[in-house]
């Protein structure tokens, strides 16, 4: 049965994406069972065997009865009927039982592995690098691999689940032959041969399905997804109110709909017709056991509980062999699901087996970039090239440059969230790439543009460390030096209050300001940290936050190293040196005062964002210092 | 479980699905009652052929022709009436995404007409998500019909195998009523566990889809990474599994002793069905044909009740998660809406405040207070204020986002809240600060469905800057934005979605334009650019320009200093400078020190 087989390899571009097959995949699950939870093999096999024995316990009983009341037709005599009903009875009631508890113990058994299998994934994303994960390839992979285990009937849900279903109609496939070659092993080789033939038209039309109804559909239901969050999540509410969207939105919803339905009525007239098919089979087979069945009973005396016997099994094996049918469809739908999630778990990490020397304890921390060049995957234009710089330990630097300059990306690489193209970063005369990259992350304290705020309490958004370990003095004095006193003290939990209203319904929502804030707390609050980090931290300050935080900034950061990207080119003011990169490249380097009298890119820069304030030079300063802050 | 609220929801989904399904395919409804009668007709073809066929064959003198007939027939009509009503069931399918994408529109149609109030409310956001979900829970018009012609076909079977068992074995009745009673009562109980459950779950699955998928998003990966985060959100995620295990080892634990005692009904059912049939054929009552014929019709009849209440408990299922969307759709409105029409629409308005007080719903606290100002037709203001002063909520007003609470908003002398809402929305062109594109091309997210030339889009992405890159795009204006819609989709920066948002704003051509933060995402040299365009990208109109960088004030003709929730300060720039202790002058001074 090819279905079994692992399909010929698709044309896909996806290096990672592997295929297990339907066998392969389900001894992973047998395996992954043997692991985690060992009596899910045994319950399997047991509530699969009872289930069949129920649906037929009673078709063999009838033709038990039907050949005592022949023997002794008008005799009168119920004890043996009283007996045999009884004992039949009893054993019915051991196995609906047998079912229904195994069924139940699986039930839960199944969703303990699904989510033993989301705990393997998330420990997973957890540990692969930042570079990888962040492509559109891996976040791609990443959703395929949440599907994967997202629910009960989905992906590994639905293989265990429909493991179980095949297993019944698997026994029940074995009991109905047993009992027609009891009558006559000749019937077998018929009834073997027709299910055959109704099994390839079924996968015939199987893959005309999948082509054109389900892989066909793919786009589609992520434009369905968009579709869904653009009406229903509400960050799109007022845009869609004042430029009156809504019937146009409508329309490309409906658009995508309408193309989704066509779709599905074609796929539905397909499983018309292996309807149509299947049962003129049906009729076949009946027609020929019914036949063969009649013919025994006129020539040969087959008893009338003989032939109630095998007509039933006859029928019950049509029935079977169905819902196997089915079941096997379902099972192959779920595997190839299955192998999403297994691809993504494959993935080789790139740091897996490589040898890290520990990076030596030093007074001070002195990082330089030799020739340094990057290009992000899959592009050809370089986003930083041959780059040369020296940060020395306690220096303050602020990065500069129009946007897509490559200030981002430079830090990314000092931080080692990306590695270099070509050239080297060197920590105190050492590659950085031969650090153990967890290690090397202890080195850095940043606060990065785009704040993550997680549904924790405030405290624990600043020490991100796991409840109970967080130092929560410490905690709330970052909190305060970054500026979130007041608010801190207008909240009744003060910094133990939750953040987010996602898990907690009196949860707080921070403003843009205050996470910033919040995310230079968490840089403060990196104590052994060498080297602070700050992307943009007053883009969403108020003018006099910002000032605050310019005028602190030297008390805060003390004698660790700091690297400060800014639009605003006030900041370069208070530190030591600035960068200022054009197009990938470091243009200038050196102190405010030496760029400014160089005239070159920093110094137009700086003066387009200075002409507002220049020209009101005399009323500010006739005003004297003391009246800021 | 049938009590009357229950009954209620069932009858309010019926109302909100079926209407539309019946005005667009009679179709659908004849065809199902054709297969009713086709699924109630199947079983009969055994009831009534094979005690004949067995009769016939025990026979003392064997008549092959009856026999055969009788085999022939039984089996031409099994497979006949078994084969059409699985393929119509099959082609009535054709008709569930279509009948279920429709409710799917008309709750995208009402989330986008919700007054915008409630899309910041937590109760209303919740609604939604639970309509959705339960749209998608209850499948649909299609699978609730589908029950429903279920529960009549089941009890066509039913009429038909009681006339068959009264004459012959009317004890039987007693036996399966007895089991049927016992049976509805503990699936009852069963079914309530699995609500009760899902109910815990969705407020688990909540949490649950939050820790799983939204922590470790690899937005926020560089956090995770660079601060060690990995071990508290491992530590998160197994708890909020281990959460969910425990719900359904306590759901399986409550329903288990209900599915048993289930077990045990079916059981004693058949001892007495297969007792009592077995006795009367001992005694002679009645011929082994009958016999079977008995056995098979006291299945049939057991299954179509048992149907009968499964189908009517899968409705009410249904029903009650598809209620949920009922409910959403006849959310009370939050504002009173007008109908009075804007004279001379695209022409020159005077708006004024007059002592507008607001707080947002349940916090009680005064975001503004006592606000009077007036916006003269072809006024620049720029609104300026340290963070939490009140100005994104001032906007917010004037859009009519939401009602003030106390004193009024005068359009022309008119309080805004009796023109149309709709025409309302039509005099303002804004950009917010947390604008969002759409995943369609540059041309879509300009036009908005409509058509023009292709000069008017190309002058527009020219006046804000935009043209060349655009230009570089792949497929040019065609290009789509983002990837959701398109793969190859691209994704622009933030500086550049600014300005196609601003581009956007300016295709709208209202006469109000409202920029709330609009270079933030800019680098000096871009943010330049638009100020140095402000008045040609402006015109004449009237505007209203947020901005924490105060440059942005100078080519304004008024400024507004909110502080507090109130206007502190109001004037020309060097007016405002001048002023001593001024907050405004605080704020100039302390970002203009660095620059000169």
């Amino acid at each position: 049965m090819n279905i079994f087989k692992k399909s010929k390899k698709e044309e896909n571009a996806d290096e990672f994406h592997k295929e297990y097959g339907v066998l392969g995949n389900i001894v992973y699950i047998l395996k992954k069972f043997a692991k985690y939870r060992k009596s899910l093999i045994f319950l399997l096999v047991l509530c699969g065997a009872a289930r069949a024995s129920m649906s037929y316990i009673w078709s063999f009983i009838g033709k038990l009865v039907i050949d005592m009341i022949e023997r002794q037709a008008g005799g009168g005599n119920i004890s043996p009927l009283l007996a045999l009903v009884t004992a039949t009875t009893a054993a019915e009631l051991i196995f609906i039982c047998l079912d229904t508890a195994s069924s139940s113990r699986l039930r839960v058994g199944f969703q303990y592995i699904r989510f033993k299998l989301i705990g393997e994934k998330t420990a997973k994303t957890l540990s692969m690098e930042f570079e990888s994960l962040e492509t559109p390839d891996m976040l791609d992979r990443l959703k395929k691999a949440d599907r994967a285990v997202d629910g009960e009937w989905i992906g590994v849900g639905g293989m265990m689940n429909y493991m179980l279903q095949i297993s019944v109609q698997i026994v029940s496939l074995i009991t109905a032959t047993v009992i027609m070659a009891t009558f006559n092993p000749l019937i077998i080789p018929v009834i073997a041969a027709l299910a055959v033939v109704q099994f390839l038209y079924f996968d015939h039309i199987r893959k005309l399905d999948k082509k054109e109804m389900w892989d066909a559909m793919a786009p589609n239901w992520r434009k369905l997804g968009y579709m869904e969050e653009v009406t229903g999540d509400f960050s799109y509410a007022k845009d869609i109110r004042l430029f009156g969207m809504k019937k146009f939105l409508i329309k490309r919803t409906r658009e995508v709909y309408d193309d989704e339905v066509a779709h599905w009525r074609k796929s539905r007239q397909y499983w018309i017709y292996n309807t149509i098919f299947s049962h003129g089979i049906f009729l076949v087979q009946n027609l020929i056991v019914i036949g063969w069945l009649i013919f025994s009973v006129v020539n040969d005396g087959l008893s009338i509980g003989n032939f109630t016997l095998y007509f039933a099994s006859s029928t019950a094996f049509s029935g079977a062999i169905s819902q196997f049918l089915t079941g096997l469809s379902g099972l192959k739908e779920r595997s190839a699901q299955t192998d999403d999630f297994r691809s993504y778990m494959d993935i080789p990490l790139a740091d897996e087996g490589a040898e890290t020397i520990p990076i030596p304890k030093a007074d001070r921390y002195e990082f330089a970039f030799e020739n340094v060049s990057f290009r992000y995957k899959g592009q050809e234009q370089y986003a930083l090239k041959n780059v040369n710089i020296k940060i020395p330990a306690g220096e303050k630097l602020a990065v500069v440059g129009l946007n897509g300059a490559g200030k981002s990306t430079f830090i990314k690489l000092l931080m080692r969230l990306y590695d270099v193209t070509e050239g080297r970063i060197l920590l105190n005369g050492t590659d950085i790439r031969r650090f153990d990259r967890h290690e090397y992350f202890k080195l850095f304290a940043p606060a990065f543009q785009d704040v993550t705020v997680f549904a924790v309490p405030m405290n624990e958004n600043v020490s991100m460390s796991e409840p109970g370990t967080t130092d929560k003095e410490q905690a709330e004095k970052v909190l305060r030096d970054a500026g979130l006193g007041e608010k801190i003290d207008s909240l009744e939990k003060g910094a133990d209050t939750e953040l987010l209203k996602v898990l907690y319904d009196d949860g707080v929502d921070l403003s843009g300001g205050e996470k910033q804030k919040l995310a230079l707390a968490r840089a403060l609050y990196k104590e052994n940290s060498e080297i602070i980090v700050l992307d943009e931290p007053t883009a969403a300050l108020d003018a006099l936050a910002e000032y605050r935080l310019y005028q602190s900034f030297n008390g805060l950061v003390g004698d660790k190293t700091a690297v400060y990207i800014s639009h605003r080119l006030s900041s370069t003011r208070f530190c030591d040196r600035v960068a200022m990169f054009v197009g990938g490249e470091l243009a200038e380097m050196g102190t405010h005062t030496e760029l400014m009298e160089k005239n070159g890119a920093y110094a137009e820069m700086f003066r387009v964002q200075a002409q507002y304030y220049v020209e009101d030079k005399d009323v500010i300063t006739e005003r004297g210092e003391t009246n800021v802050g | 479980m049938s009590d009357k609220k229950e009954k209620g929801k069932v009858l309010k989904v019926i109302k909100f699905f079926f209407p539309f399904a019946w005005r667009t395919s009679k179709e659908y409804f004849i065809l199902s009652a054709v297969n009713v009668i086709l699924a109630a007709a199947q079983p009969f073809a055994n009831i009534i052929f094979l005690p004949l066929l067995i009769d016939a064959l025990m026979a003392d003198v064997k008549d092959i022709t009856l026999i055969l007939t009788y085999g022939g027939a039984m089996t031409l009509a099994n497979v006949l009436l078994g084969g059409l009503n699985s393929a119509l069931t099959v082609h009535l399918e054709k008709y569930s995404d279509f009948f279920l994408n429709e409710s799917f529109v008309e709750l995208s149609m009402r989330s986008m007409e919700l007054d915008f109030a409630l899309t910041e409310n937590k109760e209303a956001l919740d609604r939604l998500a639970k309509a959705r979900e339960g749209l998608n829970y209850s499948s649909g018009a299609h699978e609730i019909a589908k029950e429903f012609f279920n529960i009549i076909s089941n009890a066509l079977k039913l009429l038909g195998t009681g006339a068959v068992l009264v004459a012959s074995a009317p004890w039987l009745f007693l036996i399966i009523g007895a089991s049927l009673i016992l049976s509805t009562v503990l699936n009852g109980r069963v079914n309530a566990a699995e609500v009760k459950f899902f109910k815990k779950l969705s407020t688990l699955g909540r949490v649950f889809g939050y820790v799983v998928y939204e922590m470790t998003n690899y937005r926020h990966g560089k956090d995770i990474r660079l601060y060690s985060a990995e071990g508290m959100m491992q530590e998160k995620t197994d708890i909020q599994l281990d959460r969910m295990l425990d719900t359904e080892i306590t759901k399986e634990r409550e329903s288990l002793p209900y599915r048993l005692l289930d077990g045990g009904v079916i059981s004693a059912k058949d001892f007495g069905t297969y007792l009592y049939l077995g006795v009367l054929a001992i005694m002679g009552k009645i011929t082994v044909g009958t016999f079977s014929q008995l056995v098979t019709s006291a299945g049939t009849m057991s299954g179509a009740l048992d149907a009968m209440i499964r189908s009517y408990q899968e409705i009410e299922k249904r029903c009650s998660y598809a209620y949920e969307t009922v409910k959403f759709m006849e959310y009370p409105p939050y504002m009173e809406k007008g109908d009075r029409q804007i004279e001379n629409l695209s022409g020159g308005h005077t708006i004024e405040f007059r002592n507008v007080s607001f707080s947002y719903p349940n916090t009680g606290v005064k975001v503004l207070d006592d606000v009077s100002i007036t916006l003269h037709s072809g006024e620049k203001l720029s609104v300026v204020g340290l963070n939490g002063a009140g100005k994104t909520t001032f906007i917010k007003l004037l859009c009519r986002l939401y009602d003030t609470d106390s004193g009024e908003i005068l359009l022309d002398g008119v309080n805004i809240r009796e023109y149309d809402y709709d025409e309302y929305m039509k005099l303002f062109s804004v950009v917010f600060q947390d604008f969002r594109l759409l995943a369609f091309t540059v041309d879509d997210n300009i036009l908005l469905g409509n058509t023009e030339p292709p000069e008017v889009v190309d002058s527009l992405l020219e006046k804000v800057g935009l043209k060349e890159k655009v230009e570089s795009l792949p497929r040019g204006r065609d290009t789509m934005m983002f990837k959701q819609f398109d793969k190859e989709g691209v994704e622009l920066s933030g500086g550049e979605q600014q300005k196609l948002a601003i581009a956007r704003a300016l295709y709208k051509n209202a006469p109000v334009v409202i920029l709330d933060e609009p270079t933030a995402a800019l680098d000096p040299v871009a943010e330049y650019e638009i100020y140095k365009r402000f008045d040609e990208l402006v015109g004449g109109k009237t505007a209203v320009y947020i901005s924490h960088r105060l440059s942005s004030c100078k080519f304004c003709d008024r400024i507004a200093v909110f502080s507090e929730g109130t206007i502190k300060e109001y004037g020309a720039h060097d007016e405002l400078l001048r002023i001593k202790d001024g907050i405004y002058a605080e704020m100039f001074k302390a970002q203009a020190q660095y620059y000169i």
